[in-house]
């Protein structure tokens, strides 16, 4: 590999939860998910020389949200991924109750993120999920920072009510 | 403090002094809406932070690699040579090569079949009257996914010892089919329905098995690893995909 791509793959690899957790949560399925993570590396790499804010995670994103939101992924999509296992949303490690505990809660907490606005649930997985800061998610989508923490509020309480109808609650009620 | 959505976000989000802090705090306590307020949005704070997930090793390794073929195909660009020698071969047969180019957007990493697969695979290469194969093709062979086959737990690259040979073993997708490619320090042994190929400067050769095609080039006196290429498609395109991985 040469000094280039390494110098890549070093300044970006440690963002690649971030990314993944993002398109993971705006793509349809788990396998246009990861074609999503791949082509915003490669769009990345494309861009890589002319890369030059501090925030390497931030410019990954947006670029996985710009990708998202264009049609014209699916055209210039280089890789398609034959079809594996679903996503295990449970670290190993722990017993299988938990496991199994913890994958139905994951299946409801994203089913609940669903059922949210656009907009709230955006933010939420920019911010919560992904781990962006207020400020960074307001400069990807072009909106006062006072906005996008009203949205994630907002998200948060219905998302919160949404499981607790269902039983699942994070220790405040 | 005011009850207002503008001071409870700012509570939460740390934006007030040490002393708005306590204030806020102080409203908290006799303010049974901005409390129940914090408390959802703690609650779906933490529930969100619930699918915090690290993304699967299998998708670093595909990254990784769909960069070096990136970076593999912008040296093509810019190198004069590779240029030059791209023309040569267009100048021989450009088909091919037209095929070649609709490809090169198309590869892609595969899975690899399960081990379990490879067991059954190997024992299915030996019966049914199928003129027996070298274990290490036979394995090769196995690892090439049936169309339309789920695999799990899958990996991009894989290392085997069969029939006392070592084996490295990647895949890609080519056209919507997975082809298999293994590299070994040893050469392969050639199948009995395998014909060499003429006019090459290397010990190649190219075999059927079914639907399967192989081609193989055997260079291991030359100090390079020798490369075994097994896809479902026309033998006489492996070539070109082998070059194109430069594997040749």
């Amino acid at each position: 590999m040469d000094a280039n791509s390494q110098a890549f793959l070093d300044a970006t690899l440690p963002h690649l939860d971030a990314v993944h957790r993002v398109a993971r949560l705006i793509s349809r399925d788990s396998f246009s998910a990861d074609d999503l993570v791949q082509e915003t590396y490669l769009r990345a790499f494309a861009g890589f020389a002319n890369h030059v804010g501090p925030n390497t995670r931030a410019w990954l994103v947006t670029i996985c949200l710009n990708l998202a939101r264009s049609e014209g992924r699916r055209r210039s999509r280089r890789v398609t991924e034959v079809p594996m296992t679903t996503v295990d949303y449970v670290a190993e490690g722990t017993d299988v109750y938990s496991r199994v505990q913890a994958n139905l809660d994951a299946t409801a907490i994203v089913d609940a993120l669903k059922q949210l606005p656009d907009e709230q649930r955006l933010a939420i997985v920019l911010m919560d999920i992904a781990g962006n800061t207020a400020a960074e998610v307001a400069e990807m989508l072009a909106c006062p920072r006072g906005t996008i923490l009203a949205r994630v509020h907002r998200g948060r309480r219905r998302l919160a009510a949404l499981l607790s109808e269902q039983g699942i609650d994070y220790g405040v009620f | 403090m005011a009850c207002s959505e503008a001071n409870l976000l700012a509570f939460l989000v740390g934006d007030l002094s040490p002393d708005e802090t306590r204030a806020f705090d102080g409203h908290l306590l006799s303010c049974a809406e901005c409390w129940t307020a914090v408390q959802l949005d703690r609650a779906g704070r933490a529930a969100a932070e619930q699918l915090r997930v690290h993304a699967p090793q299998s998708l670093a390794d595909r990254v990784v690699l769909a960069v070096e073929i990136a970076a593999n195909e912008r040296a093509d660009e810019y190198s004069p040579n590779e240029a030059a020698n791209l023309r040569l071969r267009s100048a021989v047969d450009e088909r091919p090569l037209r095929r070649l180019r609709r490809r090169k957007s198309r590869i892609a990493i595969a899975s690899l079949a399960a081990a379990a697969g490879l067991a059954v695979g190997l024992s299915l290469a030996f019966v049914g009257g199928v003129e027996p194969e070298p274990a290490q093709i036979a394995a090769v062979v196995a690892l090439v996914p049936s169309p339309g086959h789920a695999v799990k737990n899958t990996t991009f690259s894989r290392h085997l010892v069969v029939g006392g040979q070592r084996l490295s073993v990647r895949s890609y997708r080519v056209d919507g089919v997975v082809a298999v490619v293994a590299t070994s320090p040893s050469e392969f042994p050639m199948p009995v329905s395998a014909h060499l190929l003429e006019g090459s400067s290397q010990d190649a050769w190219m075999a059927t098995h079914g639907s399967l095609a192989m081609y193989c080039v055997n260079r291991s006196t030359t100090g390079r690893d020798s490369m075994l290429l097994v896809a479902p498609m026309p033998v006489a395109e492996l070539p070109q995909i082998a070059a194109h991985l430069r594997l040749i």
